[in-house]
C-alpha cells in the first residue's frame, strides 16, 4: 500500500468537500473584516496543496515490496484490516446498545465478547474481569463521583 | 526574587491534604500508564479528564500533571524488565537497561532510572520556576500578530520534527485546524460544519478527539500486533540501590541529561523521545569507553532517563508562559486548563498565580513521591506486566467509551470518539503522525482569533503579520523550519544523481 498516495487522495477529497461546505456558510451580517468563511477557505486550500503534493510525491521505499508480496489484493486487505474492522463493528454495536441496555449490561457483554476472542480459553478470568469492571466502574463513577451513565434495563 | 516569594507561597496550596492526595493519585496513575503498554500519557490524561469535572482546578491540574511526568518513571520499568519501552521516551533506556537486567542487575537499573528521573526532574522544575515568570512578562507585550506568528512557529517546528513525513505532518496539522473550525463561529455566530447536529454547535470537544485518536486508535493497532507466545520478564535480582561508585559514575550523566532534556523540552515539537536520544548520543560521545554502551552501561540508563524527565518540566515553560503546547501531552493539559476556564499564557501568572505556582510546586513534591513509589513498589508494578493483553485492551476500549459518555451524558460524544478512533487507526496505518493534529486542534481556535483580530486591526492587510520584529522573526523561523527538510532532501537527491 502506497501510504503517500492513499493519504494524498484522502486529503484531496476531504479538502474539496471542506471547501464545498465552506461555501455553504451564510455570509450575512459580517461583523469583522474576515468573516466566517475566509479562514476555512485558506486552510482548505492549504490542505488541497499539501494533499496534492503528497499524491504526486515519490512515496515509500517499501511500497513496491509490499505490493508484490501480497498474494492477492482482496486477501491482503482482509488480512490487513479484517481484525480491526471486526473490532470496530462490535464496538459500533456496543455504542448503539449502550443506552437501551444500560452501561453495566452492554459493557459486560462487549468486553466479554472481545476477551473471549483475544484471551480465549480463560472463561473464568474473562467473566470476572468483564463483569467486575462494569459493576465496579459503574458504582465508582455514578455513586461516588456523580458521573452520568445509562442505567438501562438494570436500573438500580 | 518575586518568583522565589511566589514559589514558597505556592507550597501552602500543595501541602494541603486533599492536594497531596490528588498528587499521589496522579503520580500513581501516571506510573501505571507508563508501565502498561497500549496507552500513553496523552490518552491517560484524556481519560482522567472527565472525572475531574467538579474538582477544584488547582487540584485537578496537579493530578493531571502528576500523570504526565509519572508516566516517564513508569515507562522505564518495562524497558528494563522486558526490553519493551512502556513509553516511546524510554526506548533508549531499554538499550542498556535490559542488558543490565540480563546481567542480574535489574534492581540497580531500576534504581538508577528512578534516581536519575528524580534528580533531573527536580533540576527541571527549578529551572521552570526561574524561567517561567520572565518569559511570561516578555510575552505580555504580544498582540494578535505576535500570537499568530508564535502559533505558526510552534506548528511548524512540530511538523519539521516528523522527519521524512513532513507532508503527512502538514496534512495532520491542517486536519486539526479544520476540526477546530467546527461549531458556531465566535464572531458571527454562524454554525460551521455542524450538519444540523446540535452536539457540534459548541465544536468538537478535544477530550473526545484525544480519547478517540490516542486510546481507541492505539488499542486497535495493539490488538492487531498482539504478540502470540510468551514474553520473558526479567526477575528483579540484586540490590535495589546503587553502590558509591555507581552513584559517582552516574551523577554527571544525570546532570547533563537534566539540563539537555530541559532546554530541548522548552522547544515546541521536541518531545521526551528526542531528548532521551540526544542525551544517550551525548553520553556515548563523551564517554572514554563508548564500547560499553549497549552492553549494560549505567550511564546509558542515567542520561536518557534524566533527559526524558527534565523534558516534561521544560515543556511546561511554553505552556504556562506563552499558552503554547509543544507536544501531545501538554496539548491535552492545555485543553484541561481551557476546560476549567483558565487560559494558559502570560496573564496566567498575574490572574491565577495560585494555580500556576501550586502546579509548579506540586512537581517538586511529585518527583519526590515518584522516587518513593517507584523504588519499593517496582516489584508490584512489574507484576502488572503479567496482565494479559487480551484482558487489558478490551478494558481500555470500555474505559474510553465511559470517558467519552460521561463528559456530557451523551452517546453522540461516544460516536465522535469512535470516529476519531477510526481516524487514529488509519493515521497509524498510513504512517501519518497523530500529535500534530492534536496540537493544531488545541491551538486552532486561538490561531483563527489571532488572525482575524490582526486582519481587523489592519483592514485585511497581511503586512501586519510581519510588522513587528517579534512576529517577523517568528514567521521567518517558521519558514526555515518548514523549508529546511525540503531543501536537504532536494540537495541529497541532486547529489545522488550527480554521483550516479
Amino acid at each position: 500500500m502506497n501510504t503517500h498516495r492513499v493519504a494524498g487522495a484522502g486529503g484531496l477529497l476531504l479538502g474539496l468537500a471542506y471547501l464545498y461546505f465552506t461555501a455553504q456558510i451564510p455570509a450575512e451580517g459580517v461583523t469583522d473584516a474576515v468573516g466566517a468563511r475566509s479562514y476555512p477557505y485558506i486552510i482548505g486550500s492549504i490542505l488541497i496543496v499539501a494533499a496534492g503534493a503528497l499524491l504526486f510525491s515519490r512515496g515509500d521505499a517499501s511500497t513496491a515490496t509490499e505490493e508484490s508480496s501480497d498474494a492477492g489484493k482482496g486477501e491482503g486487505l482482509l488480512q490487513r484490516f479484517g481484525l480491526a474492522a471486526a473490532v470496530l463493528l462490535v464496538t459500533a454495536i456496543y455504542i448503539a446498545l449502550l443506552e437501551p441496555l444500560g452501561f453495566v449490561l452492554s459493557t459486560t457483554l462487549y468486553t466479554l465478547g472481545l476477551m473471549s476472542y483475544f484471551h480465549r480459553g480463560h472463561w473464568f478470568a474473562n467473566v470476572a474481569s468483564s463483569a467486575g469492571f462494569s459493576v465496579i466502574s459503574y458504582i465508582a463513577l455514578v455513586k461516588l463521583l456523580g458521573a452520568s451513565l445509562p442505567a438501562g434495563l438494570l436500573a438500580f | 526574587m518575586d518568583s522565589f516569594a511566589q514559589l514558597f507561597s505556592g507550597f501552602s496550596a500543595v501541602l494541603q491534604g486533599h492536594n497531596l492526595f490528588y498528587l499521589f493519585l496522579g503520580c500513581l496513575a501516571g506510573t501505571l500508564v507508563g508501565v502498561l503498554p497500549g496507552i500513553g500519557p496523552a490518552a491517560g490524561i484524556g481519560l482522567l479528564l472527565p472525572i475531574t469535572f467538579g474538582m477544584d482546578p488547582t487540584s485537578a491540574l496537579i493530578m493531571l500533571a502528576g500523570m504526565y511526568y509519572g508516566a516517564m518513571y513508569g515507562g522505564s520499568t518495562t524497558a528494563i524488565l522486558i526490553n519493551t519501552p512502556g513509553e516511546a521516551s524510554s526506548v533508549m533506556t531499554a538499550l542498556d537497561g535490559y542488558q543490565m537486567a540480563r546481567q542480574g542487575r535489574a534492581g540497580t537499573a531500576l534504581a538508577i532510572a528512578a534516581i536519575s528521573s528524580f534528580v533531573a526532574g527536580t533540576i527541571g522544575v527549578l529551572l521552570l520556576s526561574l524561567l517561567a515568570t520572565p518569559l511570561s512578562e516578555f510575552a505580555l507585550r504580544f498582540g494578535p500578530p505576535e500570537y499568530f506568528a508564535l502559533m505558526i512557529f510552534a506548528l511548524s517546528t512540530v511538523n519539521s520534527l516528523t522527519g521524512g513525513a513532513s507532508l503527512k505532518g502538514m496534512l495532520a496539522i491542517v486536519l486539526g485546524l479544520m476540526v477546530a473550525t467546527v461549531g458556531a463561529d465566535l464572531q458571527t455566530g454562524q454554525p460551521r460544519f455542524t450538519f444540523g447536529f446540535g452536539g457540534l454547535q459548541e465544536g468538537v470537544d478535544f477530550v473526545i478527539v484525544v480519547i478517540g485518536l490516542f486510546a481507541i486508535g492505539e488499542v486497535l493497532v495493539s490488538l492487531e500486533g498482539m504478540v502470540k507466545g510468551q514474553t520473558q520478564i526479567m526477575s528483579i535480582k540484586g540490590r535495589r540501590w546503587l553502590s558509591g561508585r555507581e552513584l559517582r559514575e552516574s551523577l554527571p550523566p544525570m546532570l547533563r541529561g537534566g539540563l539537555l532534556g530541559f532546554f530541548l523540552g522548552v522547544l515546541p515539537g521536541v518531545g521526551a523521545t528526542v531528548s532521551s536520544i540526544a542525551a544517550y548520543i551525548a553520553e556515548k560521545k563523551l564517554s572514554k569507553t563508548p564500547q560499553e554502551f549497549g552492553q549494560g552501561s549505567i550511564r546509558g540508563v542515567a542520561g536518557p532517563e534524566a533527559a526524558n524527565n527534565a523534558c516534561t518540566a521544560g515543556a511546561m515553560v511554553p505552556l504556562l508562559s506563552l499558552g503554547i503546547a509543544g507536544n501531545s501531552s501538554t496539548a491535552v493539559l492545555m485543553g484541561a486548563f481551557i476546560m476549567f476556564g483558565i487560559q494558559p499564557g502570560p496573564l496566567l501568572f498575574q490572574q491565577r498565580p495560585e494555580v500556576v505556582w501550586g502546579l509548579i510546586n506540586s512537581m517538586y513534591l511529585g518527583n519526590l513521591m515518584l522516587l518513593v513509589l517507584n523504588l519499593p513498589l517496582v516489584g508490584l508494578f512489574a507484576r502488572l506486566l503479567r496482565t494479559p493483553q487480551g484482558i487489558l485492551m478490551p478494558l481500555i476500549l470500555a474505559v474510553s467509551a465511559v470517558g467519552a459518555y460521561s463528559l456530557n451524558g451523551s452517546v453522540f460524544d461516544v460516536w465522535i470518539a469512535f470516529g476519531f478512533g477510526i481516524l487514529g487507526y488509519l493515521f497509524r496505518k498510513l504512517e501519518i503522525p497523530v500529535a500534530p493534529l492534536v496540537l493544531s486542534l488545541v491551538l486552532g481556535r486561538q490561531l483563527e482569533q489571532s488572525f482575524r483580530q490582526s486582519m481587523t486591526m489592519s483592514g485585511f492587510e497581511f503586512s501586519i503579520l510581519v510588522g513587528s520584529p517579534v512576529s517577523a522573526t517568528l514567521l521567518a523561523m517558521a519558514a526555515v523550519s518548514i523549508l529546511t527538510p525540503v531543501v536537504v532532501r532536494l540537495f541529497r537527491r541532486t547529489r545522488r544523481t550527480i554521483l550516479a
